[in-house]
């Protein structure tokens, strides 16, 4: 039973950090893990110091990783359609056509769109391929509204599949052509079957586990109060923060002595603010996480 | 003196009428023959495309064509034969004409659009929420009156009864053959028409009789239920067979009639007050349809006007499809005078003024040699299919103005996916339908006359309308204002006399008073609305 | 007498049209159908009259076998704010 892994949290707080050093974790365990990127600044690729790209490549031995570009994605379908068009229609309404399509490009619920549609792609079709896939985020607190998606979308897609169903049912009797199937019923009928399918892993709760990382300061400490309601609302459940950067005992110095010191309030803050929750502390590095120093991190996340 | 020269008497009237005051309407109102047509200009080959005229002509008189004509001119004969027929005759000529004339055409200059588009460009948003209002309640009352009706006419004529309820199976078995298995059209009709006459056969050896009560609980439930199935299971199939019905039904009315060419024997005019009825107002507002009716600039303005090829036809589709309404609403009179008044107090109290009519042309019909009773089955049988159809659309119709005015702001498609519209279909027909039984149960005597100030009250705003858009665009519009405010004092007076003698009905005193009040209301808008001075295009 | 005649034909025609018994079968059948697709329609598409919904991207797939219906559609989208009234042409009322 392959699990899926959000991860998510607000910019700066090392999600990218922890997500890789979680895969990697995974990875030297013996699992089959998948690391997904779906954040456009294409951070994955600096920490691991690899290109990571729009195709599934090999980081090492139990470890792919992966790229998600929504915006290439859209283009990919758009061509699609723009190409099946060209099929079916006279060129001469393709072009007529074609600025609906352009303008499509730019609207705003495409890039959420596309980003969900490469999702479920990844899940559904991956699902068998990997023990583990770990979806890194952007720092946009509403990206993990993506997992409210499958439920509206399948009961959209029901309606209008239902609607086309009663229209088609209707024309049959008018022009008495009884034996025509319907295309657009068709692919209604086949996106309300996949978004069934994506909903049905998604509220097996066993399956999806959220993982929201923070620092123990003010700020993140906030924020973080604030997204977990927002998720709640959307009943999304986060059962294990990520606490990073925690600043080790014997940092030295006045200075930092009374910033950890301060720290650790904040850090007995988290612990009864967020009562009932896993906690996984990850220390703060002296250096910054790259090729070499990307292993360092990840026996935290041993379990 | 020979019934015949009443029709002799209506058509005559009614073609010197069309030729002058028709042909002066459209000179002062300016129809232009030479101005392209939405039906041209806005051609799209499916619902704008032109039409010609007399084909026009039949398609619009066969939408406003309905029961109305006929019940209403045989429900006022109490008052004598002479006031019905002149009020039918300068109804249709002055009133109903002016009315569905000018309607036409104010559509056609608005684009083909409905009427309630110009009542909303003359009178603003205002005016067209009242225009709503005035519709939802006129439907309501046509699902009581109609209720009633029908229920009446099942009372008289059991045998009718059973007919129906063999035609309901019969329209649903033709539905499913036709619409849903594929059966050709052809073969469906011909299975369909063979089959109506074995249901009138059928139910003359099997009437079914039960109390008006029950039957009227019965239709009821069966508008209900018959407004929220789809409509190629019933009401499409039942439109379609209530056709050859109809018409096989004038044309054995009108023949027979020519045959038998009976004698009048009501008294032309009986007394201003008979029972609790004063001649004015109630003649003029129980004949409303066959004079004039509101429902009519509706229901022309949707097809008609987007149909129209050219504007010269206007005068033949608007007021020559009204006239000859108005020959309907003669034929109607006719199978009242030809009884003696007690005679007619007789008939019409065993089942209302559709057994008046059933019984009449039945008559006429058995004069031919038909077997009056299998005639007189027929008769009924065809008239309240007819209504029964319209109670099912009107009830169709008041739940769509119902859902756009008065449900609460549940934007339902917008954000989950369309379930509420459910709960909004079966909650609203059953508003409506709750609403217009418990009316029915009231009695003909009583609804009636409200449904018809309700319709002229809406004749009555269309006109008003009407009179604005001409004087705002400088044409000649007092030929509209002046049958305006007649309707006006009618239905007020009416409405009063109304609100009077039911005390104690509280539903139909809540009506008769919202329809006062909104009548005051359209009063009030019309003053200011008439006042401004701005010019419109 | 061609006048006579054309009074015949066209008292002939009245009565196709008063009649119309082809057209009458399927009037509301034809009515009902396009007002289903038009809705359908506005769904679909809503995006491009400034309505984003969360399908649109999905039904942009729709779009090239949709495209007769649009034109139409886009003919009929005048005012859709009211539409009691356009629906008072879907049936027969027969008042």
């Amino acid at each position: 039973m392959a699990k899926i892994i959000f991860y998510g949290g607000k910019g700066g707080v090392g999600k990218t950090t922890c997500s890789t050093s979680n895969s990697i974790n995974y990875a030297e365990k013996g699992l089959k893990t998948l690391l997904v990127s779906t954040d456009p600044a294409h951070s994955i690729s600096d920490v691991l110091g690899m290109d990571i790209g729009r195709s599934i490549v090999r980081i090492r031995e139990n470890l792919d990783g992966l790229e998600i570009d929504p915006e290439y994605e859209a283009e990919l379908y758009i061509e699609k359609i723009r190409a099946n068009m060209k099929t079916i229609l006279s060129n001469v309404i393709v072009e007529e056509i074609n600025s609906q399509l352009d303008a499509a490009m730019v609207s705003p619920g495409t890039h959420e769109s596309a980003l969900f549609d490469k999702i479920s792609d990844i899940i559904i079709d991956k699902y068998d391929d990997y023990d583990i896939i770990i979806f890194d985020t952007a720092p946009t607190g509403h990206t993990l509204r993506i997992l409210t998606l499958p439920d509206l979308l399948e009961g959209w897609m029901g309606s209008l599949a239902k609607k086309r169903k009663s229209i088609v049912n209707m024309n049959k009797m008018v022009t008495r052509k009884y034996d025509e199937k319907d295309p657009v019923l068709e692919i209604l009928e086949r996106r309300q079957k996949r978004f069934g399918e994506i909903k049905k892993i998604f509220n097996n709760t066993n399956n999806v586990r959220i993982r929201f990382v923070l620092n123990a300061e003010k700020l993140p400490i906030e924020e973080t109060k604030k997204a977990l309601k927002m998720l709640k609302q959307f009943d999304i459940p986060v059962d294990t923060l990520v606490i990073n950067r925690i600043m080790p005992d014997d940092i030295g110095a006045e200075f930092w002595e009374k910033k950890r010191k301060q720290e650790q309030e904040y850090l007995k803050e988290i612990e009864m603010e967020f009562q009932g929750k896993e906690f996984i502390k990850i220390p703060l590095l002296d250096s910054d996480m790259n090729k070499s120093t990307v292993d360092m991190l990840s026996k935290y996340f041993g379990e | 003196m020979n019934s015949i020269w009443l029709i002799i008497f209506s058509i005559i009237a009614f073609i010197i009428a069309y030729a002058t005051y028709g042909a002066w309407l459209a000179k002062h109102w300016g129809l232009d023959a030479t101005k392209k047509t939405p039906a041209h200009t806005m051609n799209d080959g499916v619902d704008y495309v032109p039409a010609k005229a007399p084909v026009l002509l039949g398609h619009h008189f066969s939408s406003i064509a309905g029961a109305g004509p006929i019940v209403g001119p045989i429900g006022a004969a109490m008052f004598g034969w002479l006031p019905v027929m002149l009020w039918i005759v300068i109804g249709s000529i002055f009133f109903g004409g002016v009315h569905d004339m000018g309607s036409l055409f104010a559509s056609v200059r608005h684009g083909g659009r409905s009427i309630g588009d110009v009542i909303g460009h003359t009178m603003g948003s205002k005016g067209k929420k009242l225009f709503a209002l005035f519709a939802w309640l006129t439907l309501i009352l046509v699902v009581a009156a109609f209720t009633n009706i029908v229920a009446s006419a099942f009372v008289s004529t059991p045998e009718a009864a059973t007919s129906s309820i063999l035609f309901i199976a019969l329209a649903i078995l033709f539905g499913v053959g036709v619409y849903r298995r594929g059966v050709s059209l052809a073969v469906g009709t011909v299975i369909g028409v063979i089959l109506l006459a074995v249901a009138v056969w059928v139910g003359i050896l099997f009437p079914i009789s039960l109390s008006i009560n029950t039957w009227m609980i019965i239709l009821i439930g069966y508008i209900f239920v018959a407004s929220v199935t789809p409509v190629w299971i019933l009401l499409q199939p039942r439109d379609y067979l209530n056709s050859f019905l109809l018409y096989a039904m004038l044309a054995g009315g009108i023949i027979g009639l020519f045959v038998m060419r009976p004698e009048i024997q009501l008294p032309a005019y009986t007394s201003f007050k008979v029972g609790s009825n004063y001649l004015f107002p109630i003649l003029f507002i129980t004949i409303a349809c066959g004079a004039i009716s509101g429902f009519h600039s509706l229901v022309g303005s949707g097809t008609t006007a987007k149909q129209l090829d050219t504007e010269a036809d206007i005068k033949l589709v608007g007021y020559g499809a009204m006239l000859i309404e108005g020959v309907l609403a003669t034929l109607a009179i006719i199978t009242a005078a030809y009884l003696s008044a007690d005679k007619l107090a007789e008939v019409t109290a065993a089942g209302g003024a559709l057994n008046v009519f059933a019984d009449g042309i039945g008559t006429f019909m058995g004069s031919m040699g038909f077997p009056q009773l299998v005639a007189k089955n027929f008769v009924t049988l065809a008239i309240s299919a007819f209504a029964l159809t319209s109670l099912d659309t009107a009830t169709r119709l008041a739940r769509f103005i119902f859902q756009e005015f008065f449900t609460s702001d549940k934007e339902g498609a917008a954000s989950n996916g369309f379930t509420n519209t459910l709960t909004n279909k079966y909650v609203s027909t059953l508003i409506t339908v709750i609403i217009g039984g418990t009316l029915a149960f009231r009695g003909y005597q009583l609804v009636w006359p409200i449904f018809g100030s309700a319709n002229q009250l809406l004749a009555a705003l269309a006109l008003l309308a009407l009179a604005l858009w001409l004087k705002r665009t400088g044409r000649q519009y007092k030929m509209a204002v002046y049958p305006m405010v007649f309707m006006f004092i009618a239905t007020l007076v009416a409405l009063v006399l109304l609100m009077m003698a039911n005390l104690a009905n509280p539903i139909l005193l809540v009506f008769a008073v919202a329809l006062f009040i909104l009548a005051i209301v359209l009063i009030l808008e019309s003053r200011a609305a008439f006042a401004s001075t701005e010019e419109l295009d | 007498m061609s006048r006579l005649k054309k009074f015949i034909t066209d008292f002939g025609l009245f009565f196709k049209g008063a009649t119309d018994f082809k057209g009458r079968a399927y009037e509301m059948l034809e009515s009902e159908t396009k007002t289903e697709m038009d809705n359908f329609i506005l769904i679909c598409f809503a995006d491009q009259l400034g309505m984003p919904l969360p399908i649109s991207y999905y039904t942009l797939e729709l779009l090239p076998y949709l495209v007769d219906e649009i034109e139409d559609w886009d003919k009929r989208m005048g005012k859709r704010k009211s539409v009691w009234e356009e629906r008072w042409s879907n049936y027969d009322l027969d008042p």
